[in-house]
């Protein structure tokens, strides 16, 4: 599947589950794919088991203050310039998809 | 799409002295799953072993082939020149990967790779069949550098730039060293891994001078007139190690050209510059694996696509790390880390279907100027139809606060943690 298709996909999702609408299986699934494969991006840095020395966990949060401090970071609003390059990578539908991911771990 | 195990290849590899039950084991080749082989258990090797074998959930058989039984990052290895961070906590065994991923860690020495077979072969006469492969063996050193250098030169002279016995005789050195002595380092020309590297290692040994040597100087013979972090260093060097440290690029000295063992001395294009202990940091190229297996073009190092890291040059065979021309990455661990997870995605894609993502690149380096104070420069880079091209960029300024610089170490000693628990599980 193209990363287009992906992208659009993930938005239509993201749509719906703001709307507190749907959430079907497998789109959920999708979501939580996307955000796995972008965590590689955090990995080399934030561990998993959620170990914060030196650099603080970010696995259990809550799906929509991870996003709110994403979106933070990319705006420049959260004073951090490591931070704000990596978010500046992100679509929102991507910390949406990364904010899952890291909640379930 | 997937390449079938012949019954005649099954004979051979389980036949291999050394190899038979544990490391083919029969049920994935009965199973007939697709083969990933990497080559080289450091940061890049070892992390697209556990990506691949953890994201394709058992669907492909990952067998890494590494030539020891342990692997001691160069990354910190500075830190452990410094005195504050010991040998067994920067070298990491590959249990986990085994245990814990199904991975199949082979020990040996690759020694050539048959692209037509699709075989790898090992130094002790095995023969490792795969339907993909993955060369990361990092770097080698062009030993014919300089006059009077070759690999025997380095017990007296060392490298230190492969992590391991290198690194612990250097430590051995500066702690025999008198204090009044000197410490000559001689950087190489780019390109080579990780180009903040020689002058963290000059602040590293800085550091324990200033605690245990004061008396002591430090000597740097550059074979660039500019290095990475350059003002950051310098200013650190002036306000930590006042006076101790000399830099001298190549405009000034022309260079190493000559290395006398007996006289213990660097011969540059005009003087002789003697040192109690030298470290001469070579010219570099791709590993040698790389070499035999026809990956490097005529620069020493392999060109790659830039979507996927496959090698422009042998089918099937994926370059990443050291080795790679990742133009604009610069050859360090979080980078061979970070293509390794980009390069994982594309190979589960072509060996499984799997979901194909955009590529992902980015790297950020920490070094240390004291134990309590680090700078940092980080990088976001995309594949472009011709290179890996950076898009963004960040780096630590001068005159920073020192509680600034603290949260700054603080942040290198979590990243180790969490950089290595990615790679090695
Ligand atoms: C002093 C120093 C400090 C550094 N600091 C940092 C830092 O702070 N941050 C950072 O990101 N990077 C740092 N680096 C750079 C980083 O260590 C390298 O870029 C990184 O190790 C490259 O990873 P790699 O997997 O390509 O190669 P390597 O780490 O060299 O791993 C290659 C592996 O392959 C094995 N191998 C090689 N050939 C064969 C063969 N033929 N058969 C079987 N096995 C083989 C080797 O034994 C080795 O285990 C530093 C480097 C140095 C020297
Ligand atoms: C190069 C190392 C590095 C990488 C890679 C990285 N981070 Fe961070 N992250 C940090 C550091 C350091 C901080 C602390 C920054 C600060 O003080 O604001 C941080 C902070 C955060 C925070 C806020 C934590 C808190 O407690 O306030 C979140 C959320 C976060 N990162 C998410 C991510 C995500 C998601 C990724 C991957 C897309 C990522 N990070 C990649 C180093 C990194």
């Amino acid at each position: 599947m193209s990363s287009r298709r992906i992208r659009t996909v993930t938005v239509i999702l993201a749509g719906l589950c703001a709307a507190g609408l749907l959430s079907p299986p497998a789109m959920a699934d999708e979501l939580y794919d996307l955000g796995e494969y972008l965590s590689g991006d955090c990995t080399a840095c934030h561990q998993l088991q959620g170990e914060s020395k030196g650099i603080p966990s970010i696995t259990g949060w809550h799906v929509e203050s991870f996003v709110t401090v994403m979106q933070a970071y990319r705006q420049g609003e959260r004073n951090d310039t490591l931070m704000q390059m990596v978010a500046k990578r992100f679509s929102d539908e991507d910390f949406q998809a990364l904010a899952v991911f890291f909640s379930k771990q | 799409m997937n390449r079938k195990f012949t019954r005649r290849e099954f004979g051979i590899m389980a036949g291999a002295a050394g190899v038979a039950a544990s490391s083919l084991g029969a049920p994935a080749i009965a199973q007939g799953k697709p083969r990933l082989v990497v080559i080289g258990g450091g940061p890049g090797g070892a992390t697209i072993a556990r990506y691949v074998a953890k994201d394709s959930k058992g669907a492909i058989d990952v067998t890494l082939i590494e030539a020891n039984a342990v692997h001691t990052t160069c990354f910190f290895s500075n830190l452990y020149l410094g005195g504050f961070r010991t040998f067994d906590s920067i070298t990491h065994g590959y249990n986990k990967l085994a245990s814990d991923y199904g991975i199949t860690v082979m020990k040996g020495f690759a020694i050539g790779v048959d692209a037509a077979k699709r075989t790898v072969s090992l130094a002790g006469g095995e023969k490792v069949s795969y339907d993909k492969l993955v060369v990361a063996p990092g770097i080698d050193f062009m030993f014919d550098a300089y006059e009077g250098y070759s690999e025997a030169v380095t017990s007296t002279i060392t490298h230190a730039w492969k992590a391991g016995p290198q690194t612990q005789v250097l430590k051995r050195q500066l702690e025999a060293m008198d204090d009044g002595g000197v410490f000559v380092i001689a950087p190489p020309p780019n390109p080579f891994r990780c180009p903040p590297g020689p002058y963290e290692r000059i602040s590293m040994v800085a550091h324990y001078f200033k605690q245990h040597k004061p008396k002591s100087k430090i000597i740097c013979v550059d074979a660039k007139d500019k290095f990475s972090k350059q003002g950051l260093f310098q200013e650190g060097w002036d306000t930590h190690y006042d006076g101790m440290v000399e830099w001298l690029p190549l405009k000034i000295t022309g260079g190493v050209k000559a290395v006398d063992v007996k006289g213990m001395a660097l011969h540059t294009g005009g003087d002789t510059i003697k040192g109690d202990v030298i470290n001469v940091i070579p010219p570099q190229k791709a590993g040698n694996i790389a070499l035999a297996a026809g990956l490097a073009n005529e620069s020493g190092w392999c060109p790659i696509d830039p979507f996927t890291m496959a090698s422009t040059r042998v089918a099937h065979v994926y370059v990443i790390g050291d080795s790679s021309i990742a133009a604009q990455m610069p050859k360090s661990g979080f980078s061979a880390n970070s293509q390794a997870k980009s390069c994982a995605m594309a190979i589960r894609h072509a060996l499984t279907g799997s979901k194909a993502f955009d590529p992902r690149y980015g790297n950020t380096c920490w070094s240390l100027i004291s134990p309590d104070n680090a700078v940092k420069v980080g990088a976001s880079y995309k594949a472009t139809a011709e290179k890996i091209a950076k898009t963004d960029g960040f780096i630590s300024k001068t005159g920073e606060d020192e509680a600034l610089r603290a949260t700054t170490a603080g942040e290198a000693f979590g990243w180790y943690d969490g950089i290595t628990a990615d790679i090695f599980g």
